[in-house]
């Protein structure tokens, strides 16, 4: 084994070492980060299943309202006309 | 230089002699000293991860501007337990939780009294809040862990068509009702750890991911179910369940061009979020497993059948004489009285029964028997849900009998169920052509991607004209017939027809005093958008569906027009204001 060889084998240790230690950070820090977002995944997700389930009952207490027993009628006459389309853009001088 | 690289390799090896005898004696204390603590807690940690870590598909519905709504989909909360052997003081850990979440004293002293057991459950299902409350106080003793469940938002809104998850016999858990069970390879999940090596997990899970089937089509199922029209329906049903008394109630609205069933409800329902505490005789869907004798809504579809063979046209008249008797049995009007010579309107405005034994008998047994077997009768409709039953009418297959052809032509004697009846009568509705009814629009794959699925093309078996013709007289009959047409829209256009008949029973012949009340109806009629199938089986005190199921049905069409702003097409459209 020639003398330079020591040295050279040396630092590809400390490198290798070096990326070992790396790549452990590396793992450490992207399994925290994977499991910190499943979680606040899961998180929003019961959240929202909260609110539709909120959605639902007042769908329901809404449904049941009886309008002429709110002192609702129906209108005395009702007059169509037909849809035109409007562009959500005008030039002002229009 | 020798000298100094044999020290070094001396130390190294002296370093890695230290290193390997500490990790023996760490293994010693882990394996043997407190070998049996670990085994616990590792046995504990697999228990609850596989409850932790549950997952599964959604379940969506969709409204009608096309956001989604959860019909399932999982709920996430904690899980308190205890460690007995840990509690320093139970009574004050007792007083303590009971803060937080409501606990049986006894329960807790029975769980606190196993020392010997290091885990315990108290509660599962407590509240995201009340969970971090707890752990927040991080008492000695007591285990709180993540949790996740199926839940269903809408509870017995549509539950036998969603379903429910359950373990079986073997401790799987899938789906077994509904949905759930019928697209289970979509929505299930195999179980990922929350708390995972991510490294580890993409090298361990490459091969998952470039070549499993499976994981390539899990996904989330996107139904065409509204969820404010099914709430309307499941009111509507309901009301008419307790005012008559009914065994079953039941409805589907279906866009009859489609296929795509907007709500469909039946009652009795289930809230499949405590199931365990439900009767399991609703479970199953009776709008694919139970088949009735529809009775009179099947008249249109005789009536089509006749004017689309040639056999007859709306012009034609025909002697009714109240009764007809055919091989030995009599067949009569639901008066029994005769009409002398009237029309084909007639026939369908006064559901006359001799009537379309007239048209059955014009069309002889094979072109009766052919139509009915285009419009789907008596074979699954291949709508996605589970345990589908096809109708019978081998009264017309096998029988050679006049009578038989008679009696189908009329809706008795051959048996639908709900869902191949409003597939046939769909065809009225959508240019003489039936579609196939179903449940889950689109897939929208884990990858992100929405697969659009395909329902078939729409099969024709009746010309257009001849379908306009009957959807005329069906008009006809909401205008001036039912309930002497007071509830008839003057701005919209609707065909609908009552069906009630007599329930067949177990020792033959039928009941006396047990009817099944039908009703189906579509509009705007000559541009339908949406078809109702109505029915209620065995109401009390009551004789005819004209009486159960008419304004049922014109509410939900007027909610329908109003919360769809369908436009009118029975009116003069003003000029716009400038």
């Amino acid at each position: 084994m020639s003398s330079r060889a020591i040295p050279v084998l040396g630092c590809s240790c400390l490198v290798a070492i070096a990326l070992y230690l790396l790549g452990v950070a590396a793992t450490v820090f992207f399994a925290t980060w994977q499991t910190g977002l499943a979680r606040s995944i899961q998180e929003m997700e019961g959240s929202v299943i909260s609110l539709e389930t909120e959605y639902y009952e007042s769908v329901e207490r809404y449904s049941s309202i009886d309008p002429v027993a709110r002192g609702f009628t129906s209108p005395r006459s009702v007059e169509y006309v037909s849809s035109t389309g409007v562009s959500s853009l005008s030039r002002a001088d229009q | 230089m020798r000298a100094a690289l044999r020290l070094r390799l001396r130390v190294i090896a002296a370093l890695i002699m230290v290193v390997a005898f500490l990790l023996i004696a760490r293994l010693y204390f882990v394996q043997i000293v407190d070998g049996e603590e670990y085994s616990l807690r590792a046995e504990r940690q697999y228990v609850s991860a596989s409850r932790t870590i549950y997952d599964r598909g959604s379940i969506y519905f969709t409204r009608k501007d096309g956001t989604q709504l959860s019909g399932a989909a999982l709920g996430t909360g904690f899980l308190v337990a205890i460690d007995p052997s840990k509690l320093k003081n139970a009574d004050q850990v007792y007083e303590t939780l009971t803060t937080h979440f409501e606990l049986e004293e006894e329960e807790f002293r029975t769980a606190a009294a196993k020392t010997n057991d290091p885990y315990e459950v108290l509660a599962r299902r407590v509240s995201e809040e009340t969970g971090r409350a707890i752990s927040d106080l991080d008492i000695p003793g007591v285990i709180i862990e993540r949790e996740r469940w199926r839940i269903y938002p809408a509870e017995d809104r549509a539950a036998q068509t969603v379903g429910f998850v359950a373990y079986d016999n073997d401790n799987d858990l899938a789906g077994r009702f509904g949905l759930e069970r019928y697209y289970d390879d979509v929505l299930s999940r195999s179980n990922t750890g929350l708390f995972g090596n991510f490294f580890a997990e993409l090298f361990a899970n490459l091969d998952d991911a470039v070549g499993n089937a499976n994981h390539a089509r899990s996904g989330n199922l996107v139904t065409a179910i509204e969820p404010v029209v099914l709430e309307k329906l499941d009111q509507v049903l309901s009301n008419v369940h307790a005012k008559y008394g009914s065994a079953e109630t039941g409805g589907i609205i279906m866009n009859p061009k489609t296929g795509e069933i907007i709500a469909l409800q039946t009652v009795p329902s289930f809230d499949p979020n405590v199931f365990a505490k439900e009767d399991s005789e609703y479970f199953g869907n009776p709008v694919v497993e139970r088949r009735y004798e529809f009775g009179s809504i099947v008249k249109p579809l005789t009536m089509a059948s006749g004017i689309d063979a040639g056999v007859i046209t709306a012009n034609t008249t025909y002697n009714d004489t109240g009764t007809i008797t055919l091989n030995s049995k009599t067949i009569s009007n639901f008066d029994g009285k005769a009409r002398g010579v009237v029309p084909m309107q007639e026939i369908l405005s006064q559901s006359l029964n001799t009537g379309v034994s007239f048209i059955a008998g014009k069309l002889g047994h094979e072109r009766f028997r052919d139509y009915f077997e285009k419009l789907g009768m008596g074979a699954e409709t291949g709508i996605d849900l589970p345990s589908e039953i096809p109708g019978t009418i081998d009264n017309i297959l096998k029988s050679p009998r006049d009578v038989e052809y008679a009696t189908a032509s009329f809706g008795q004697g051959i048996a639908q169920t709900p869902v191949e009846m409003i597939k046939a009568l769909g065809a009225l509705a959508n240019d003489g052509k039936v579609v196939t009814p179903h449940i889950v629009r689109s897939i929208r794959l884990e990858s992100g991607i929405t697969k659009d699925l395909s329902w078939g093309s729409p099969e024709e078996v009746y010309d257009a004209e001849s379908v306009e013709e009957v959807t005329r007289m069906l008009v006809n009959v909401v205008d001036h017939s039912l309930a002497g047409g007071t509830v008839a829209i003057p701005e919209m256009s609707v065909a609908a027809k009552t069906g009630t008949a007599q329930i067949s029973a177990p020792s033959g012949g039928y009941y006396d005093d047990r009817y099944f009340h039908s009703f189906f109806g579509y509009f705007p009629a000559y541009e339908p958008k949406f078809i109702i199938l109505l029915y209620t089986r065995e109401p009390r005190g009551v004789r005819y569906a004209s009486e159960t199921l008419t304004h049922p049905f014109m509410e939900l069409t007027n909610f329908l027009i109003s919360y769809y702003a369908i436009p009118p097409d029975r009116v003069e459209y003003a000029e716009p204001e400038e």
